[in-house]
């Protein structure tokens, strides 16, 4: 049953993955493609990931699936805020 | 139940590699340098959900190590090539 459980969310995962691709080669403008690719992105692999830790079941692959998340949810969000920073900084000057 | 779980696995390995395919296209299509560095981000983190499906799938979770040097890498080298773009003399001026 938890594997099961562990397969639905790296399936949902893949998805948002995907719905994230589509986003980036589909909508307009940097923002918007940013917007896309940040949220969708994050989620998908946070998901992916916590379904590999489901299933693996041990002590090591939990810690580094947790400390994972937590860094990529910190990062990720730091980096988009940087580009919309710099496309600011480059087209004003 | 057997057959629920590799169903599920092999839609999730199906969908992360469309969104491959259309991330590199984007990569490939768009002109701007900022989306292709968004859109080069979003491929580092399909491909740490890439590694995570294939620890998943040997049953080895030493391989989720790579997880963790690819988002260090990402994230530093996105911050270090914004610098370059914001300190780069404008060429076109």
């Amino acid at each position: 049953m938890l594997d099961v459980f562990g397969n639905l969310l790296l399936f949902i995962g893949a998805l948002f993955a995907l719905i994230a691709a589509i986003g980036l080669y589909r909508l307009p403008g940097l923002y918007l493609k940013m917007h896309a690719a940040t949220k969708a992105g994050t989620l998908g692999t946070g998901l992916i990931l916590l379904g590999v830790a489901i299933q693996l079941r041990n002590l090591h692959t939990l810690t580094e699936v947790i400390l994972l998340v937590l860094f990529i949810s910190i990062t990720n969000p730091i980096s988009a805020h940087l580009i919309a920073k710099v496309n600011l900084a480059i087209k004003k000057a | 139940m057997l057959m629920i779980n590799n169903i599920l696995q092999v839609s999730a390995i199906l969908c992360v590699l469309m969104a491959v395919l259309l991330t590199l296209l984007a990569v490939w299509r768009f002109a701007d340098i900022l989306v292709k560095l968004v859109a080069l981000e979003v491929l580092v983190n399909l491909f740490i959900c890439g590694v995570g499906i294939w620890a998943l799938h040997i049953h080895f979770s030493a391989l989720l190590d790579i997880c963790i040097a690819l988002s260090l890498i990402m994230f530093l080298s996105t911050v270090a090539y914004l610098q370059f773009l914001v300190k780069r003399k404008p060429d076109n001026a």
